[in-house]
């Protein structure tokens, strides 16, 4: 009979050795995973990191808005997009716009992915603090990416001129919607206490 | 940290409680719902691109790649991808997306061209040209043929749609198409009814030919017999009773129009590609009809003095009919004005009727004084013939018959008065 701490209410309890089972905290009826079996948060967060890099690529392949002007449609991927920008000479703008949407995801599927495999693996202090600080950075940084979601909705709901000029999301937009809160799901449900997760012993 | 080092024993602790069965996570359906969600939007998309077709112009102003749409009835059924130029730069080359609810239009007989803002005789459906730019129009060959890939874009739209119902007709002009332009309306009675599709030069010395259609709905309008004439412009005729100015509609003014119409007698209704003869004014069509109707008399005088073809024929000063034209008789002797009597005066002409030239004025200085004879002011300038019927009126005459053209009244034709009845009402030619 192993002890563990409930992290949502502190109280003690005692947990079954063959720890394979999904366990509540008596008290407050939280989950006990995290803590007993890493082994289930570990696959929760690659199940929502695996469907949110399946969604990067209909994301990034399929046009994030539709806009018709003065009667000519044009749809855009987001690359297209920051390449429009870049070319009319917006850089600052397409710079925040690459970041946000194409390598603030990207970064955050690798370095969750990097972070679930490397778990078990770590040794040193050194590494855990470095995957820790991994992982904060990644938390953080999530909800920017809804930079695009933001700006899509927002002209939708402005650019919206009959005829002269009228937008509409496209499948992509979706898509990219999806993949931010997937990441956010997924470095939400990574706990922490798996990096520091002593190895047991024989 | 599964150690507890505070003074619980083991007693005290309570055991977690076990919230269900261990298997099959729920959370891996998330990435297997993504994925597809993900196949199905993909597969979505790059199925409904539908095929893509290239289509050689020999300009192609006004095409944009990514902008361009391709339309069928004014509904976009593409997009043009690309726009490049062949290898040896003669020609360029559109490259298009047909997306899936156009593909069956791509057929052998098909034919592409750039739709360009026109400003004219399409009026107001040009201006969302104007705005959005030029779109490339589909015109379908017969549904059902084998598809293909590239196609020879047109330089101009095509004179006919394939599958337009009207009907179309043939007209010919000798004095030309002036005022008129692809697209001009075609007017009956003030309604358009059509259009004129193409204009071209026939063979030399015949003038030029002009292709219109006329709607299906109205198409039982057209007879072996209806004339055609361009209301192009502004007809401005001078006569004697005052200027005239004619304007079929400020539309025609500007664009052109050939209208028709049809009088008396109608003839067989038109079929496909019956040919008409375009008049150039309306008086011009409907002369034939007009110098058809009423009684037809020839009139012989030995020199043709001041009378002229479309003189009036004038009967105590009202006008009942005209002169239609002269010639010389087979003798070369005399000449032969071929006379028009309205049909409701044609009973006033009787055989011993005379007539007379009442042009000009005709001084005679005798015994009893100067007398000068002006029929009206009308027939001082333009010319006139008068005639006169006794007061007993001998029998009616028929078409044809030929009386002399006296050089001046006598004084007694003047004071005859027979009593003629008229038939009644009927409103006379034109």
């Amino acid at each position: 009979m192993k002890r563990v701490i409930c992290p949502r209410c502190g109280g003690v309890c005692g947990v079954p050795e063959e720890a394979r089972k999904r366990l509540l905290c008596p008290g407050c009826k939280a989950p006990l995973t995290e803590n007993s079996t890493p082994q289930n948060s570990i696959s929760r967060v690659w199940a929502l990191l695996i469907a949110a890099a399946i969604l990067y690529v209909p994301a990034n392949l399929l046009p994030i808005f539709d806009m018709e002007l003065l009667g000519r449609p044009s749809s855009d991927t987001i690359l297209g997009g920051i390449a429009d920008l870049f070319g009319s000479g917006m850089w600052f703008v397409g710079a925040i716009v690459f970041l946000a949407s194409i390598v603030i995801p990207l970064l955050k599927i690798l370095g969750l992915g990097f972070l679930l495999i490397s778990t078990s693996r770590l040794g040193s202090v050194q590494a855990r603090l470095a995957s820790t600080r991994l992982y904060r950075a990644i938390e953080s940084i999530g909800p920017w990416s809804m930079i695009d979601v933001f700006v899509v909705s927002l002209t939708i709901s402005l650019v919206q001129f009959g005829r002269l000029a009228s937008f509409s999301p496209g499948p992509g937009a979706a898509c990219f919607a999806m993949v931010v809160i997937l990441t956010i799901l997924a470095a939400r449900s990574f706990d922490p206490h798996t990096l520091w997760a002593i190895p047991e012993e024989n | 940290m599964s150690e507890p080092n505070g003074g619980l024993s083991q007693e005290e602790v309570p055991e977690a409680v076990v919230a269900g069965r261990h298997g099959f996570q729920i959370v891996w359906l998330v990435p297997i719902i993504a994925a597809l969600v993900a196949l199905a939007l993909l597969y979505a998309t790059f199925e409904r691109r539908g095929k893509s077709i290239e289509i050689t112009f020999a300009d192609a102003s006004g095409v944009d790649a990514g902008k361009t749409t391709v339309r069928y009835r004014d509904v976009v059924i593409g997009t043009v991808e690309e726009v490049r130029l062949s290898k040896d730069f003669s020609h360029i080359i559109v490259k298009a997306q047909i997306d899936e609810n156009g593909e069956r239009l791509l057929v052998g007989e098909t034919s592409f061209w750039i739709e360009r803002p026109r400003i004219g005789p399409k009026g107001i459906s040009g201006l969302t040209t104007i705005v959005s730019g030029a779109y490339i129009a589909v015109d379908p060959g017969k549904l059902g043929g084998p598809l293909k890939r590239s196609f020879e874009g047109l330089a101009d739209p095509p004179d006919l749609l394939k599958n337009d119902k009207g009907l179309h007709l043939t007209l010919t002009s000798m004095a030309g198409t002036l005022g008129l332009s692809q697209g001009s309306p075609v007017i009956y009675k003030g309604i358009r009814v059509g259009q004129v599709t193409s204009l071209k030069l026939g063979k030399p010395n015949t003038g030029a030919t002009i292709q219109i259609s006329i709607k299906p709905a109205y198409a039982d309008r057209v007879h072996s017999h209806t004339h055609f004439w361009n209301s192009s412009g502004v007809d401005i005729s001078a006569s004697l009773q005052g200027i005239d100015v004619d304007i079929a509609s400020i539309a025609t003014a500007l664009t052109g129009g050939v209208s028709f119409d049809t009088l008396g007698e109608v003839g067989k209704p038109a079929v496909l590609g019956d040919q008409f003869t375009l008049f150039d004014h309306e008086k011009d069509a409907s002369r034939e009809y007009r110098e058809s109707r009423g009684l037809h008399i020839l009139l012989r005088t030995p020199r043709l003095e001041s009378v002229t073809d479309g003189d009036s024929i004038l009967y105590r000063g009202a006008v009942v009919g005209r002169v239609l034209s002269h010639d010389l008789d087979e003798n070369g002797r005399d000449i032969l004005l071929r006379v028009q009597i309205d049909s409701r005066y044609a009973t006033l002409v009787r055989e011993n009727s005379v007539f007379w030239n009442a042009s000009g004025i005709h001084s005679d200085l005798g015994f009893t004084g100067l007398h000068v004879q002006v029929s009206s002011l009308e027939a001082l300038i333009k010319g006139a013939v008068a005639f006169a019927t006794p007061d007993k009126p001998g029998k009616a005459v028929e078409a044809g018959a030929l009386f002399d053209l006296a050089k001046e009244s006598k004084g007694r034709w003047l004071k005859w008065s027979p009593l003629i009845s008229l038939p009644p009402g009927e409103t006379t030619a034109p």
